[in-house]
C-alpha cells in the first residue's frame, strides 16, 4: 500500500514495479543489448506486419550485416509501392508515386555502438526490464522481455526474441494506459544464410525522379541559441546537427534527446521572411511518434518523438530562444 | 481479470496490476458490468437504499457531448510552471496532440477544450506527409538501442497511405 | 494501495483524457450520491436528475481536482451544492438548517434514513435486489461469507482480514472475489444490462 501511494505521489500511478525476484539484475539489459547487436549483425529476411491504430501494413525486410557493413531493404507490400534502403549510414526513401527519393545521411560518428555506455547506464533508472513468458511468434519459440516505464514520460515495450540469435520477432509499444500504440511482428522470417536476392535499388530510369538529399553537418556543441526549460527525466541531449530540411530552404538545427530507448527530435528552422500562408501547427501522431509544430519568434519548431503526447507537449512548451 | 477487478473494488489491487485492469475495463463490457454488480453488492450489504437506480448510462450519454477534460496535474514536474493549454481529444484511440493556445486570461481550472472537431476548425491539422523528411532524419539519427533495426522506418512511408 | 488511491488512479485516467474511466466512478458512487441528494430533493426522478447534474459538474471540474481530499469527499461537496442550487431554483427557497445538517451528516455516512417517497415499483425492485443478495450471501460457504462481510460491512483491509481469518492475503482476495461472483451470478437476471444500459 505504501509503495503504491509513493508511486502516486510521484505521479506515476501506472508505473510498474521491478520484479527483482523473477530476474537476475542486469539480465534484461543484457538481453536488450543482444537484440540491438543482432539487429545490426544478423542476416535475415522476412515479412512483418506493422500495426498502428486501425491501420496495418505488411512489409518485407531483408537485412545483411557482417559486423562492419550493413545493408537493409524494406519494401511495403500493401497499397502504393514504397521502399526504404539503408546502406550503413545512408537511408534512401523511394516514393514512386511521388517520383521522389529522399536521402538522409547520418554522420558516422553518431552511429550507435559508441553511444551505448552513456545511454544504457540510465536505462534501468527509468525502465523496469524483466523476462516475461515464452511463446510462439512467426512459428518460432520466443522469449518475451517486458520493458516497463517507471514514470509517465516514456512508453513501455513488450519484446519477443528468438533466443538463439537474439533477433527481435515482435515488438509492441504500449502507451501510458497500457494500450498498444504500435505493433511490429514478423509473420515469417528466415535467419542466417545469404540473401536470396542481391541488393538492388528500384528502377528510376524514366528520368522523372527527383532526389532530395537532406544535407547535414555536425553543429558546434556551443550552438546553444535555444533553451529547453522542461527537460524530460533521463533524456540526455546529443550534439546538435545543422541540416537543410527542404531543397533550397534555410539551414536549421536538429537537436536530439534520448533516454537510451526513446528519443525526441527538435527541428528548428527560420520561417521564410515573406508572409505566405503559415504552416499549420498541429496536431499529429504517426504511429507511436507524436509530432508538434509551433512558431516561436520567427522560427518554426517541429518536435517529435516516441514518447507519450502529454510528455512531448510538456517538453515542447519549454523550448524558447535564449535571451528572451 | 475479474479477480483483479474485485481487488480494485476494494482498493487492494497490486500496483503492477492496475494498468492492466483499467485497460481491460475500457475494452470489456462484461467487466464493466461486473464492476457495477460488485459495487451494487457492497451497497446492498451496507444497507444503501437506491438499489434500483442506475444513472450511469444517462450520465455517460451526456458526457459524450462534453469536451474531454485534461488536467495539468497529469504532468507533475517541478519545473513545469505554465498551465497546460489545451490538449485535443483522442480520436479512435490514436494519440493526437493539439497545440492550441487558450487565451492567457482563461483560468487553469477551465482548461477544457473543445472536442476535436472544433479544434480542427481552429487549426488546420498538419499533414503527415509533410513530415517525411523530419521522420527520416529523426529515425536515422536517434541514438540509443536500435532494437528493431530498420523496420521502424516503415513509419516514414506508412503515413503516405494513412492519408487516403 | 487503498480505496483513495484506487480512485486517484481512475481520476488520473480521466484527467488524461479517458472519458470512459469517469463512468467507473459514476458506477461506484451513484447510489451514495443519490442517497445524499435525496435528503434535499425528495422526488426520486428529480433526485436522479440532480445526481446526474452533479456528476456532470464534477466531470467538468475534474481538471482542478488536485487530490488534496479524497475523490468522494470532493464529489459529495459538489452533490450538496448542486442540490442546494436546485432547491433554490425550483422551490425558490434555500434549504433549511436541518436539511443541511442531514446532508452533512449523510456525507459522512452516519445516518441511514429511508427515503419516504419511493414509488411502490421502485421499492419492490430495490427489495428484490436486496433479497437476492442476502439470499445468495446466506448460501455462500462460511469462509467466503466471512471474508466478504469483513470487507464490505466491517470495512477491513485484506491484510486485516488475513489476520482475522488466519490465511494468506491471496486467499482473502480470492475468497472475496468468489463470493462476489457467486452473488453477482444470481443478481444478473434481475439487472438490465441491455445495450441501452451499456456505456
Amino acid at each position: 500500500m505504501t509503495r503504491f501511494f509513493a508511486a502516486c505521489l510521484a505521479g506515476s500511478v501506472l508505473a510498474l514495479p521491478v520484479f527483482a525476484e523473477q530476474s537476475v539484475p542486469g539480465e534484461g539489459l543484457k538481453l536488450l543489448e543482444r537484440i540491438a547487436t543482432a539487429a545490426q549483425q544478423l542476416n535475415y529476411t522476412g515479412v512483418f506486419v506493422y500495426q498502428s491504430g486501425n491501420r496495418s501494413e505488411t512489409s518485407r525486410i531483408t537485412h545483411l550485416g557482417d559486423g562492419a557493413n550493413e545493408f537493409e531493404r524494406l519494401e511495403v507490400l500493401d497499397g502504393s509501392p514504397r521502399e526504404i534502403i539503408r546502406q550503413n549510414d545512408e537511408v534512401r526513401c523511394y516514393l514512386p508515386e511521388n517520383h521522389l527519393v529522399i536521402v538522409e545521411r547520418r554522420s558516422s560518428q553518431r552511429s550507435f555502438p559508441s553511444l551505448l555506455p552513456g545511454c544504457l547506464a540510465g536505462l534501468t533508472e527509468h525502465y523496469a526490464i524483466r523476462k516475461g513468458p515464452t511463446g510462439r511468434v512467426a512459428g518460432m519459440e520466443s522469449q518475451s522481455i517486458l520493458v516497463e516505464p517507471k514514470d509517465d514520460y516514456r512508453y513501455g515495450h513488450q519484446l519477443w526474441i528468438e533466443p538463439k540469435t537474439g533477433l527481435l520477432l515482435k515488438a509492441v509499444l504500449l502507451n501510458e494506459r497500457g494500450e498498444a500504440v504500435e505493433t511490429f511482428a514478423f509473420t515469417e522470417v528466415r535467419i542466417g544464410g545469404r540473401a536470396a536476392t542481391a541488393p538492388q535499388t528500384p528502377n528510376m530510369q524514366d528520368g522523372s525522379w527527383r532526389m532530395h538529399i537532406v544535407q547535414s553537418s555536425e553543429a558546434k556543441r556551443d550552438d546553444g541559441q535555444w533553451l529547453f526549460r522542461n527537460s524530460l527525466p533521463g533524456f540526455r541531449r546529443q550534439p546538435g546537427i545543422k541540416r537543410q530540411m527542404h531543397p533550397g530552404g534555410p539551414e536549421g538545427t536538429h537537436v536530439i534527446f534520448s533516454d537510451g530507448l526513446a528519443a525526441v527530435s527538435v527541428f528548428i528552422e527560420p520561417l521564410p521572411a515573406k508572409a505566405g500562408p503559415e504552416p499549420s501547427e498541429g496536431p499529429l501522431a504517426i504511429g507511436a511518434i507524436n509530432v508538434l509544430r509551433r512558431h516561436v519568434g520567427g522560427y518554426q519548431l517541429v518536435v517529435m518523438g516516441d514518447v507519450p503526447a502529454v510528455a512531448l507537449r510538456q517538453f515542447a512548451e519549454g523550448i524558447e530562444p535564449r535571451g528572451k | 481479470m475479474k479477480t483483479e477487478l474485485s481487488a480494485l473494488v476494494d482498493g487492494e489491487t497490486e500496483s503492477h496490476e492496475i494498468r492492466a485492469v483499467l485497460s481491460a475495463l475500457k475494452s470489456n463490457v462484461d467487466l464493466r458490468d461486473a464492476w457495477n454488480q460488485y459495487h451494487l453488492i457492497g451497497d446492498v450489504l451496507r444497507g444503501e437504499a437506491e438499489l434500483d437506480s442506475d444513472i450511469t448510462s444517462s450520465v455517460m450519454q451526456r458526457l459524450a457531448e462534453e469536451p474531454v477534460v485534461l488536467a495539468p496535474s497529469a504532468l507533475r514536474q517541478a519545473n513545469w510552471q505554465r498551465p497546460l493549454a489545451a490538449l485535443a481529444a483522442s480520436v479512435a484511440g490514436v494519440a493526437v496532440v493539439g497545440w492550441l493556445a487558450l487565451s492567457p486570461s482563461q483560468p487553469r481550472e477551465q482548461a477544457l477544450i473543445a472536442k476535436t472537431e472544433t479544434a480542427t476548425q481552429r487549426v488546420q491539422p498538419m499533414a503527415a506527409s509533410d513530415m517525411q523528411e523530419y521522420l527520416l532524419a529523426h529515425q536515422a539519427n536517434v541514438p540509443g538501442l536500435k532494437l528493431q533495426g530498420g523496420s521502424q522506418n516503415i513509419r516514414t512511408v506508412s503515413v503516405l497511405e494513412g492519408g487516403r | 494501495m487503498g480505496d483513495r488511491e484506487a480512485d486517484r488512479a481512475l481520476v488520473e485516467r480521466v484527467q488524461a483524457g479517458d472519458q470512459q474511466a469517469f463512468g467507473l466512478l459514476v458506477v461506484k458512487y451513484q447510489r451514495k450520491l443519490l442517497r445524499l441528494v435525496s435528503r434535499l430533493v425528495r422526488d426520486p426522478a428529480e433526485a436522479e436528475d440532480v445526481a446526474q447534474e452533479a456528476f456532470i459538474k464534477a466531470y467538468r471540474a475534474l481538471p482542478s481536482f488536485r487530490g488534496e481530499s479524497a475523490f468522494y469527499t470532493w464529489l459529495y461537496r459538489i452533490g450538496v451544492n448542486t442540490a442546494k442550487n436546485w432547491l433554490i431554483a425550483h422551490r425558490r427557497r434555500a434549504p433549511t438548517a436541518t436539511e443541511m445538517d442531514n446532508m452533512e451528516a449523510e456525507s459522512y455516512g452516519e445516518t441511514d434514513l429511508l427515503r419516504d417517497v419511493d414509488t411502490p415499483e421502485r421499492l419492490l425492485m430495490s427489495k428484490q435486489i436486496a433479497d437476492t443478495v442476502n439470499l445468495a450471501m446466506a448460501e455462500l460457504p462460511e469462509e467466503l461469507r466471512t471474508a466478504v462481510t469483513l470487507r464490505e460491512i466491517e470495512g477491513l483491509s485484506y491484510e486485516e482480514i488475513a489476520q482475522v481469518m488466519d490465511c494468506p492475503i491471496g486467499t482473502v482476495r480470492s475468497r472475496i472475489f468468489r463470493a462476489r461472483e457467486s452473488i453477482a451470478q444470481k443478481l444478473r437476471p434481475l439487472l438490465d444490462t441491455g445495450p441501452d444500459r451499456r456505456w
